[in-house]
């Protein structure tokens, strides 16, 4: 306690002492004490005073706590509870101060946790894997257990072995996708991201580790599924796999990036985003689907129990070796029916040791029974067939029908074309018009045609229209009667017009013959003509007949008006002297 | 069909990965959670006649305790390069960084965005400075992820850049 002040103010106090002699002793007092009397007044000051005394012990403070702290842990122990108590109340207080003073902090102390986190992860993911293929079988057995399910299917569901599920081939450097491949059992959305990710997921490893640059990450666990990565100079081969692969698969994933960087090489460095021209490349990474089902283990069996094995297999074997014959047999019958023309078999059955079989049929089709009896072996009483009739509408059955219902004659062919029916060649007036009614009622028959149908009887009368145009009776001059030489033409005339009569009605027409008697120039006009009248109305007297119902008659004289020459250097007087026939052919009225 | 790789550069907490956010969602959240390594979005979009899907890389802020790596940025067509407007630092960050992209990729398109452009009264950069930027021949776009400001003008400009830098080298 050296303070200078002190022994400044010492001095200073000697004149300032009280000089009466009455005060000798308190005199001699203060010239003994009176710097030690000074000093305990001022030590009782600041005692007294607190921002002295505070300002005393922040001189000493710093040291006293750095002195006492290196001794023991009783200030901090001490402290400890003050400080908590601090904190406290200043994140009451005010949070964002401490928000703002350690965020800073915040971001990359997570990282760095999280980085020794996937450490420690990779590393007990790993252990896990090893441990779980040497306990397998007990593994599925408490499986088994567990959920209840019989041991053979938890075998079953492991007994996958790998299966590839996923290829992408990645440019290395941009980490973007070049070609994607899969399975076509599981399907990805964004399969450029998960192309990205990987990419920047082997970075992230690669730093992280330190790892020599090339030899990245190869493999990555994500629950059941297994990422392999194959590295090549540009380009990244990521194949997701489920199950475990067999190490065996790797040099062919390998063979494979290689072909691809052989073959595209400059593809490969000159890749700016566009990936089109890897379109050539999904062959080769569909190679790499691969996929193993592993065998399920055969146990040794007794030899007893295989014989009943045996047994029952070869009674199962002989049972189903004649039911499957049978339904050979069966189904052959049903094939055979089905390719019949005008039969559909809708459904077969087999009900209570019987054959069942529904279906359609036309008429006209060939008869299932008797398919059954002369083209099977098949016993017809254990088969039951319900048919409905039906029209088959194909050509062949319609013609067929058509045939059956029109009936036409030799000389008429049918042919069928776009639900028309044609009908060529000739046919008997009756049989071209019934034709033509039931041809209209016929099923699926839109039109018919008969326009190169020729009608016999039509042309029978045209043909007897023509003979008897050509007669014509010649006569002496001023005679009408029918003389000797005449009576053999009469009697050809009389005859042909019963013909026709017949021919007419068959036809469905009526005749009208117009007899015309002429005469020759000679002679005065009235005489002429009175015996052309004559001439005609004695013919028809003759050639007329009441049983004759088609054929109609009238006479009529024209004297001279149509001379055969006339106009014409050669006049016959004689050819003149005749009578001609004029035929109209016309329909009856109904 | 083209794919880009870009990648999303700048100091921590600037709004990297809100920006990503407000441009492949439209989405904005306040709320902050640092992105650990990288976050990968996609985006397609329709630039002067072609469809490109933008890959966009955002990755963790750099700080003091993580530098940026060299081999999240490899093959990137271009980038953008992130500072937070109410941050004067983050600015500088920005440049460093740009040095360092620029040094590992070659000359790259790239645009600088000064986000959080929203918070006007907080405004720390200087508007001088980034003038001297856009001398420097750099693109500046001021941004807000919260209000969704000029967020397709800085990636589709960007998108446009790349295109006129792939047809230069052709
Ligand atoms: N007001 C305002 N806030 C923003 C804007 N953009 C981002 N934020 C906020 O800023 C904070 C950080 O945003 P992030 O997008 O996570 O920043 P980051 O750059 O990805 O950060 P790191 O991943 O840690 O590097 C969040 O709380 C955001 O809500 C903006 O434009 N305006
Ligand atoms: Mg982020």
């Amino acid at each position: 306690m050296d303070d200078p002040s002190f022994k400044d103010h010492s001095r200073r106090t000697t004149p300032e002492t009280p000089a009466n002699g009455e005060d000798g002793l308190t005199e001699l007092r203060h010239l003994l004490f009176a710097p030690e009397t000074t000093r305990l007044t001022e030590i009782k000051e600041r005692l007294d005073d607190p921002q002295l005394h505070a300002r005393d012990i922040s001189e000493v403070l710093p040291d006293a706590v750095r002195i006492r702290s290196t001794r023991d842990t009783q200030l901090t122990t001490a402290l400890t509870p003050i400080v908590e108590e601090a904190i406290h109340t200043s994140v009451q207080k005010s949070p964002q101060m401490l928000v703002d003073a350690i965020s800073p902090l915040m971001g990359p102390a997570i990282r760095k946790s999280i980085l020794v986190t996937i450490q420690g992860m990779i590393q007990s993911l790993n252990q896990a894997i090893e441990h779980s293929f040497s306990v397998k079988g007990l593994g599925w057995r408490l499986e088994a257990l567990r959920t209840g399910k019989p041991f053979a299917e938890i075998v079953l569901l492991h007994s996958l072995v790998y299966r590839v599920e996923h290829v992408f081939l990645i440019h290395k450097k941009t980490g973007l996708l070049l070609q994607h491949v899969n399975d076509g059992v599981v399907t990805i959305e964004h399969e450029d991201l998960v192309s990205s990710m990987l990419t920047a997921i082997q970075d992230f490893v690669q730093d992280s580790f330190g790892t020599q640059q090339g030899d990245g990450l190869s493999t990555l666990q994500v629950g059941g599924m297994t990422v392999w990565i194959e590295q090549g100079s540009q380009a990244l081969l990521a194949t997701v796999i489920r199950g475990t692969p067999p190490e065996a698969l790797r040099p062919m994933l390998l063979d494979v990036l290689d072909t691809i960087h052989a073959e595209h090489a400059d593809l490969l460095v000159l890749f700016e985003g566009d990936s089109t021209p890897f379109e050539a490349v999904r062959p080769s990474l569909e190679d790499c689907l691969q996929r193993q089902y592993q065998d399920v283990k055969k146990r040794k069996t007794s030899p007893l129990l295989w014989m009943m094995g045996a047994t029952i297999i070869v009674a199962f074997g002989l049972w189903t070796f004649s039911a499957i014959r049978e339904h050979l047999r069966w189904t052959d019958y049903i094939a055979t029916l089905q390719a019949q023309p005008g039969i559909v078999v809708t459904s077969t059955e087999r009900r209570d040791g019987k054959y069942i079989v529904v279906g359609l049929r036309d008429p006209m089709a060939e008869d299932p029974e008797a398919i059954l009896a002369t083209q099977t072996v098949i016993a017809p009483e254990t088969v039951a067939s319900v048919w409905e009739p039906y029209y088959a509408l194909t050509t062949e059955f319609q013609l067929a029908r058509a045939r059956r219902a029109l009936k036409p004659p030799a000389t008429v062919t049918l042919s069928m074309e776009h639900a028309i029916l044609r009908a060529r060649g000739a046919a008997p007036h009756r049989w071209v018009v019934e034709a033509g009614q039931l041809a209209r009622t016929l099923p699926g028959i839109d039109h018919y045609h008969d326009d190169d149908v020729l009608d016999t009887d039509v042309r029978e009368l045209e043909a007897y229209k023509m003979k008897i145009e050509h007669l014509y009776f010649q006569y002496p001059r001023g005679s009408s009667a029918i003389s000797e030489a005449l009576k053999e033409q009469l009697e050809l005339t009389s005859e042909t017009i019963k013909k026709m009569d017949t021919s007419a009605q068959r036809a469905g027409k009526h005749v009208h013959i117009d007899i015309i008697g002429h005469a020759d120039e000679i002679g005065s006009e009235t005489v002429n003509l009175a015996i052309s009248q004559r001439r005609a109305a004695r013919l028809l007297a003759k050639v007329d007949s009441p049983t004759l119902a088609h054929v109609t008659m009238t006479a009529r004289g024209i004297g001279t008006q149509m001379t055969r020459s006339d106009g014409s250097s050669d006049r016959d007087p004689a050819s003149n002297r005749r009578v001609s026939f004029n035929l109209r052919i016309t329909d009856v009225l109904p | 069909m083209i794919q880009k790789k870009i990648c999303m550069i700048g100091a921590f907490a600037v709004g990297k990965t809100s920006l990503v956010e407000r441009f492949v969602t439209s989405l904005f959240s306040e709320k902050y959670h640092t992105t650990i390594g990288v976050k990968i979005d996609k985006k397609l979009i329709h630039v002067r006649d072609c469809d490109m899907s933008m890959i966009l890389w955002d990755l963790y802020g750099e700080d003091e305790f993580q530098k940026i790596r060299a081999s999240y940025l490899r093959g990137a067509a271009g980038y953008l390069l992130v500072a937070d407007g109410t941050r004067a630092e983050t600015l500088t960050k920005a440049v460093a960084l740009q040095k360092f992209t620029e040094e590992t990729l070659g000359k790259t398109p790239f645009a600088l965005l000064i986000n959080k452009c929203d918070l006007v009264n907080e405004r720390e950069i200087d508007r001088n400075d980034l003038e001297t930027c856009r001398q420097n021949g750099w693109r500046v776009i001021e941004t807000s992820a919260k209000t969704g400001e000029a967020i397709e003008d800085a990636f589709l400009t960007l998108a446009a850049d790349m295109l006129e830098c792939d047809a230069n080298t052709q």
